[in-house]
């Protein structure tokens, strides 16, 4: 087996116990919440950046170039948000709701071809990496607001029906929850601008046009549009507490539509060939 | 009267459009309208297949004439389309202008002492009692304050002295700063259309051009000439995957080079704001190419030769002639017989047969081939024969544009993000820092904040000036 092979294969496997463990947390009678998962999911993660720089180095170029890297680069980008966040903020069970979405992503990652192949001229660009890891990156943080939208959910119906015990006690405030979701809509609506910036430079040194109307294109500006809708849904009318955390879950759907749907059903120039 | 009631008009034309529901109306119908352009194809040949495959060959026509009328497959030009975002534009131009003024308010309106009951309801709050003189804890958390870049103005009150200091005012006006720069791309897009032109040329190897052509075929004039002197396709070692297309340009005013530059397909040429790009290559029907050859040998010769098939050339001080027998485009071998065969008409593995003809002894055919020049070496004579290019029978595509709404839509893309920078990462912050004398040589410090947004970080900065100060103050106090 290759070693970038077996390196792939080290990380989803961790991620797929953290996965596991962080979700039977969830049943799990008690008070405090369990470590491990956030230690799987770093050890996962080293094996992973390390796939990744493997790749990086034997192909040359950053490895987003089809399906399988582009679906593993995905998890990555979570992990590492998930981490900082881990760290910085040690909310309580955020892992039984990210690690799932990683694996979902991982796992997918999993069944497609993995070769290296030679990329065309088009992506030999500094602007591919660029426009890539903004994209990537915005997409993980409205994956984090997903995750921490649906624990907000849960704990907003321990609250509403007073059942102060259990999950309630594992789970952060409503407060940290929202406060938190906020703040990853406000880290990845200016990095899915930029990406999107970046796309119309790299469009328009590559082939004269900025903005071809293309399927993924016309896609990420849709969700550029909700998410324009959600702030200002938050921001002017007040939605706040459940209706955000539905909208950040509803967004991040659409989200996994232009990553994954456009690709496999809509044909354009950002499918890999 | 009628003045009235014109007013009134105006003024619910204006209110409809100052609402941020509008907005997001408008924001909504935009997004799932763009879908229909991503599912329909955007070309009529195109959608006719696409109907045909999801409606039956009986109910395609109809259809089709349906989606004609509502321009569906050129919907993002699209009467109703453009109407949408001109809607979308106006709304997002009377909201901004609604607003403004209110915000324009709070940036300028300079922050004052605060009551005590009212520092106590603010969302940041702290509380403490500090053994310490008045003049001490009012110097110490002034120090505090100056340190965080705040600008402190002070007060002195009947019952002791308040601090109070605000900053990033102007990031209130962020989100109008990224509401002008979505203006702006309008602004570039409408340039565009306007001045701007598309279009194409094939321009074969060694020739040249003053038009190009537009989408729909017609010549566009250049006040200029371009010509190509080569173009070529490079390859990844050992695999038919293209790595790199090029194309060597000139520039002629009246026949006399101006510029030249190789062209790659990230890397364009630019000339009185045309740019062409490298997009397509393609063979010259009937062409006859020439063979470039570069001939050299250890006794120090090289010579580049230029010929055409059937030609030969001798080899000066070694009497052997080469003649040129045969040429393929993409040499490679059969995979069940072995036997060498052309498998593509593109060049994508061009190899030219030389025959080799020595005096004194038979002569010999081989082929070498550009991608491999070990393939050229001839050991016998000591000779090495490299095939550089066959050059005369490729074309290079171009894509040539010239946009000079491109530069606004650049501009646009910097302003929207110092706004998004500004809207989201900066936050108007308030503080108030009331010092009064309880008892003997004691004060109670009570701090308020407000911020427009991230509380959270208004709530850590205040903590920080707090332990800030009062560890300052300790240590004071143990000097003393």
């Amino acid at each position: 087996m290759e070693i970038n092979v077996l390196l792939f294969e080290l990380a989803l496997t961790f991620y797929f116990i953290a996965a596991i463990m962080g979700v039977i947390e969830l049943f799990r009678r008690r008070k405090t919440v369990s470590k491990t998962t956030g230690y799987l999911a770093l050890a996962g993660f080293l094996f992973h950046s390390v796939n990744i720089i493997a790749r990086y180095i034997k192909g040359g170029h950053i490895p987003v170039t089809n399906l399988h890297e582009a679906a593993s680069f995905m998890s990555w980008c979570i992990v590492l948000l998930f981490l900082l966040h881990e760290y910085r903020y040690k909310l309580g069970l955020l892992s039984s709701f990210i690690m799932p979405i990683v694996l979902i992503f991982m796992l997918s990652s999993s069944i497609f071809p993995r070769e290296i192949k030679e990329i065309s001229p088009l992506l030999r660009s500094y602007w591919f990496g660029i426009h890539v890891i903004l994209a990537f990156m915005g997409n993980a943080a409205f994956a984090m607001a997903c995750g921490i939208g649906i624990m907000y959910l849960i704990q907003e119906r321990y609250v509403k029906s007073k059942r102060l015990s259990g999950l309630f006690l594992k789970l952060p405030s409503l407060q940290s929850l929202e406060e938190i979701n906020y703040h990853l809509i406000t880290m990845g609506f200016p990095l899915l601008t930029l990406a999107i910036i970046s796309g119309v430079i790299w469009a328009n040194t590559a082939w004269g046009t900025y903005w071809r109307w293309d399927p993924k294109e016309v896609w990420s500006l849709i969700t550029w549009l909700i998410y324009a809708i959600v702030l200002h849904l938050r921001l002017s009318i007040g939605w706040r507490g459940k209706k955000a955390a539905i909208l950040s879950i509803l967004g991040f759907a659409l989200v996994m539509f232009t990553f994954f749907g456009v690709t496999l059903l809509l044909k354009g120039i950002h499918v890999f060939n | 009267m009628e003045n009235k009631e014109q007013v009134n008009i105006f003024d619910g034309i204006w209110g409809f459009f100052a609402s941020v529901k509008l907005a997001i109306v408008l924001l909504f119908l935009l997004a799932v309208t763009s879908i229909i352009g991503t599912v329909v194809p955007q070309e009529s040949p195109k959608a006719i297949q696409f109907l045909g495959k999801i409606f039956g060959d009986n109910t395609a026509p109809a259809v089709y004439n349906a989606f004609l009328k509502l321009d569906f497959m050129d919907m993002y030009h699209s009467w109703w389309f453009v109407l949408l975002l001109v809607l979308f534009c106006v709304n997002l131009t009377v909201c901004s202008l609604e607003k403004i003024p209110r915000t324009w308010k709070l940036v300028k309106t300079p922050v004052k002492p605060m009551a005590k009951n009212v520092l106590e309801t603010l969302p940041v709050k702290k509380e403490v009692t500090l053994k310490v003189s008045l003049d001490t804890a009012r110097d110490e958390f002034l120090n505090a304050f100056r340190t965080s870049k705040y600008d402190v103005k002070e007060a002195v009150q009947e019952d002791g002295v308040q601090l109070y200091s605000e900053k990033g005012a102007y990031s209130r006006l962020g989100v109008y700063v990224v509401h002008l720069s979505i203006l702006l791309i309008f602004v570039g897009a409408i340039i565009g259309a306007r001045f701007g032109f598309d279009g194409s040329l094939n321009l074969p190897e060694g020739s040249s051009s003053d038009v190009v052509y537009s989408r729909t075929g017609e010549q566009v004039p250049l006040d200029f000439s371009i010509a190509c002197n080569w173009y070529k396709t490079d390859y990844y070692k050992g695999a038919d995957a293209p790595q790199e297309f090029s194309s060597e340009l000139v520039i002629l005013e009246n026949g006399k080079e101006v510029l030249k530059k190789v062209i790659e397909v990230n890397n364009p040429l630019t000339y009185k704001g045309i740019t062409f790009y490298q997009s397509s290559y393609g063979i010259v029907p009937d062409a006859v190419g020439i063979f470039v050859l570069k001939v050299s040998n250890d006794r120090g010769l090289e010579e580049t030769l230029r010929l055409k098939q059937g030609e030969s050339f001798e080899i000066p001080g070694q009497k052997i002639k080469g003649t040129i027998m045969d040429f393929s485009p993409a040499l490679g071998r059969d995979p069940q017989s072995g036997a060498l065969t052309t498998y593509s008409d593109s060049l994508i593995n061009p190899a030219v047969s030389i025959r080799f003809d020595m005096e004194g002894s038979d002569g010999f055919t081989g082929w070498i081939l550009k991608r491999y020049p070990e393939t050229g070496i001839i050991k016998d004579a000591g000779l090495k024969v490299e095939f550089l290019d066959y050059w005369g029978v490729e074309y290079t595509g171009l894509q040539v544009s010239k946009d000079p709404g491109v530069i606004i839509i650049y501009i646009a893309s910097i302003v929207m993000v110092l706004g998004l920078y500004a809207a989201f990462f900066l936050s108007h912050k308030k503080i108030w820092i009331r010092i009064a004398p309880v008892g003997k040589g004691s004060v109670k410090v009570n701090i308020g904040g407000s911020a427009s947004k991230n509380r959270l970080a208004l709530e850590r900065q205040v903590e920080h000036m707090l332990s800030r100060a009062t560890a300052a103050i300790e240590g004071r106090l143990k000097k003393n």
